[in-house]
């Protein structure tokens, strides 16, 4: 964990205290709505359906016990006791009243966390490998260079007005679990010839209305110099990138009207102008931030693990996954109970895993991609007990990666945007799904259930997608099949007519069922379904 | 003060203006492509915002002086509330000129409080000398 | 069923607290969706007028007409579209205390 120094605190404070001031202008009628609304944007807050929403940053999805805490300090305090881990890394709370979010965000800074760039036309949160620092597979850890890009993108006064939302993905294993195709950019780093450190730059990933899997834009470039080459990349975006139209705002569209070549070639150009010795400190800034990281100190196990049952070990199976250090485990806590909300967790759940961290896993945890919490340094020979608390508070769900860890943004329950509800759907696919799992061998299918095409839950790259519409007035469901986030990222392709709500989770089951029945050994469904192509799921779908 | 306008600088004066004052400046759209920049005649240019939802204003300043050699002084107008000043000053305008009507609408305390070095670092270099961003004083450059 | 006419009601956020408020006979705003004035046709613009100067006065956010079909013969008030039904029932989702939680309710 990156610990702030006072430069860091002093900021968050500060913005805090401004956003206080901007919230008591827009009180006292000095401000409208329209002049207000990019203001608490750029600070998280959004109005929603029923009431505020407040997007708060867990920059790169890594948070102590003691912010946990905090997090669920505030549910009960300024909320219902609830909140919800979304894709990006963050957790968002659902009724905070416009006149107490001053007070949350200091309430925040107090423990060095924000609500800054959650929202809004800038650069939003980076996201990162949940298992940045401890996969066992990785080549570089992530962390120092998003802390790095967490503070270069802070308040940047040249990108905090672009032409839309722009997101950053990074990932330091071959095995892509940070989805960095399907951001705008996203940043593979890799170890170089003595000890260097190089990225590969991916552009012009996205989702929402026009999904595009982005191109590898610049490759081996030392991490001394990514910095002045991503400025010339904002800078370029931000001066030819389309404001006419907000659904051709994002880089994808730039990439794709200018073509990479031409585009490379302003980069290039825009790069060669800027002063490099403006960014002389990077590299001892990277080597600050990297020491400034939290290790846990890893143990020798003092026991061999000697209880176990049934439950435990299917547990083990599906949840705990190999950490670099010998005889550590990185636990994954499930936030998709069998018909629960993907994604949400009570105060009371939220403070249970808070002290179970505290105990057992160097007080760290982890929010992932898919909805889910981590416990990233478990001593193998701990688990048992870890799950044992966890079976107390409900979060002991085995079915990490399984059809029903469903990912699932908030929908029309909550989202001022959306056109159909996705949560009441997530909780009847996995109720239906969760049986089929328990007596099938199945490994890695993602359900994923966004509420409207800007593809919150990232849909379009889910092994199985879901996509609610209105139709004339009634929800609809689509379905695509085949998408892929990880290093071979590809766009899931629609099988057929939408379905109504309820038909959705036999829909699922038949997919799944499917198959099963048809693939090859140690194949993925998005594999079966490149095989045998469209028809015979569609076939098996709508009979 | 009625129509005067109030130029605030980058060291924290803030000095009030006719409006007419302002009339022999060059003017330049935020929007402008740096690519088309041709050299400056005048001593001041106005950078305009026409909306604060366009920051490539920001940006500017650094292409003028160096695409074009001008080394005159570079004000910000427009679409700025206080909470942008302390981002114009990062990216060397040297003031931003601030019309009698925004002057009202925010109070002088507003903009007066957004003047103060500390508030609103960011991380990244700036081009001001009387600001110093964080990672400035962390490696003292 | 007999015929059915359509009436409105007009929905708002509260600016200091977000949370969904109606407009009432009086002219005021309330979380109690029974309070809401049902509008006919003929009354439904000019009442959103009156409505909108809350708005510029900063008390609500986005007023707007949400079109209800009301039965002849049970006098049931059923608001068309979904998004407003929600808004006013407060989140659907299944099995959890979320929903009734909700002031609207
Ligand atoms: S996908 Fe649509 S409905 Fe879901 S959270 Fe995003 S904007 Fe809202």
């Amino acid at each position: 964990m990156y610990r702030y120094d006072e430069l860091d605190q002093s900021l968050v404070e500060q913005r805090s205290a401004e956003f206080r001031s901007q919230v008591e202008r827009r009180l006292a009628g000095k401000i409208s709505e329209a002049e207000f609304k990019p203001l608490r944007l750029m600070n998280g807050l959004y109005l929603q359906l029923h009431a505020y929403m407040l997007r708060v940053a867990i920059p790169y999805g890594v948070l102590s016990s003691k912010q946990m805490t905090k997090l669920a300090d505030i549910a009960d305090k300024y909320d219902r006791g609830y909140g919800h881990f979304t894709t990006r890394q963050n957790i968002q709370y659902n009724w905070p009243k416009l006149i107490e979010t001053p007070d949350i965000l200091d309430d925040l800074a107090s423990v060095q966390m924000h609500a800054i760039q959650t929202s809004g036309n800038c650069i939003r949160n980076v996201t990162t490998d949940p298992f940045a620092g401890v996969a066992a597979d990785e080549e570089v850890d992530p962390r120092p260079l998003c802390e790095l890009l967490r503070q270069w993108s802070t308040l940047h006064p040249e990108f905090a007005y672009l032409p839309r939302k722009f997101k950053f993905a990074v990932t330091g294993s071959a095995v892509d679990r940070a989805a960095i195709k399907v951001h705008d950019i996203g940043l593979r780093v890799k170890s170089g010839p003595n000890d260097t450190v190089l990225t590969d730059i991916w552009v012009g990933g996205g989702q929402g209305r026009t999904p595009k899997i982005a191109q590898l834009f610049k490759a081996n470039l030392p991490v001394e110099d990514l910095l002045p080459y991503l400025e010339a990349i904002m800078r370029v975006y931000n001066r030819y990138g389309r404001r006419d139209n907000k659904y051709k705002a994002r880089i994808k569209i730039l990439l794709a009207e200018t073509g990479l070549e031409a585009l490379q070639q302003q980069v290039e150009a825009e790069y060669q102008s800027i002063d490099q010795t403006a960014f002389s400190y990077i590299e001892s800034e990277y080597a600050r931030i990297a020491g400034n990281l939290i290790k846990p100190e890893y143990h020798t196990a003092t026991e061999a693990p000697t209880r176990t049952n049934a439950e435990f070990e299917a547990w083990r199976r599906q949840n705990v996954k190999p950490h670099k250090q010998s005889g550590y485990a990185i636990a994954v806590v499930s936030l998709k109970p069998a018909g629960g909300i993907p994604g949400d967790a009570t105060s009371i759940q939220m403070r249970a895993i808070a002290d179970i961290a505290e105990r057992y896993s160097s007080s760290e945890l982890r929010v992932t991609h898919r909805q889910n919490l981590i416990l990233p340094h478990v001593l193998e020979s701990d688990l048992f007990s870890v799950w044992e608390l966890l079976v107390k508070v409900d979060l002991a769900e085995a079915n990490i990666d399984l059809p029903s860890d469903i990912i699932a943004c908030p929908g029309l329950d909550y989202c001022a945007l959306a056109t159909a509800r996705s949560i009441p759907i997530a909780q009847s696919v996995s109720k239906k799904i969760r049986a089929t799992e328990l007596t099938t061998d199945l490994k890695g299918v993602s359900v994923n259930i966004s509420g409207c095409i800007n593809a919150c839950a990232h849909h379009h790259v889910a092994n199985i997608g879901v996509l609610g519409l209105n139709k004339s007035g009634v929800e609809n469901y689509q379905l695509t099949l085949g998408g892929r986030n990880d290093q071979n990222a590809s766009i899931g392709q629609r099988i057929g007519p939408g379905v109504a709500a309820d038909d959705v989770p036999e829909a699922i089951e038949r997919i799944v069922n499917f198959y099963v029945d048809v693939r090859e050994i140690h194949e993925s469904l998005p594999d079966t379904f490149d095989r045998v192509g469209k028809e015979p799921f569609r076939e098996a779908v709508y009979g | 003060m009625g129509d005067d306008a109030q130029i605030v600088y980058s060291d924290g004066r803030i000095e009030t203006r006719n409006a007419q004052s302002t009339t022999g400046f060059q003017q330049v759209d935020g929007e402008t492509d740096p690519g088309t920049l041709t050299p400056f005649t005048t001593q001041s240019i106005i950078v305009n915002f026409n909306s604060i939802a366009d920051g490539r204003g920001f940006s500017l300043v650094k292409a003028i002086r160096q695409n074009t050699g001008y080394q005159g002084a570079i004000f910000a107008s427009g679409d700025i509330n206080p909470d942008h000043l302390s981002f114009a000053f990062q990216v060397g305008f040297d003031a931003v000129i601030v019309s009698a009507e925004r002057w009202q609408k925010y109070g002088g305390d507003s903009w007066r409080a957004a003047l103060n070095p500390a508030v609103r670092l960011s991380y990244s270099q700036t081009h001001s000398k009387s600001l110093q961003s964080i990672w400035q004083q962390r490696h003292r450059i | 069923m007999n015929e059915a006419s359509t009436q409105a009601i007009i929905i708002a956020n509260d600016l200091r607290t977000g949370r969904v408020v109606y407009f009432t006979k009086e002219s005021g705003w309330s979380e109690a969706i029974d309070e809401a004035q049902r509008l006919t046709d003929e009354s439904a613009n000019e009442r959103l007028a009156a409505a909108t100067i809350d708005e510029r006065n900063n008390l609500v956010i986005d007023p707007t007409l949400a079109q209800a079909t009301v039965s002849a013969d049970t006098d049931r008030f059923t608001l068309e579209n979904i998004r407003e039904q929600i808004r006013v029932s407060g989140p659907t989702i299944l099995g959890s205390d979320h929903a009734s939680t909700s002031q609207a309710a």
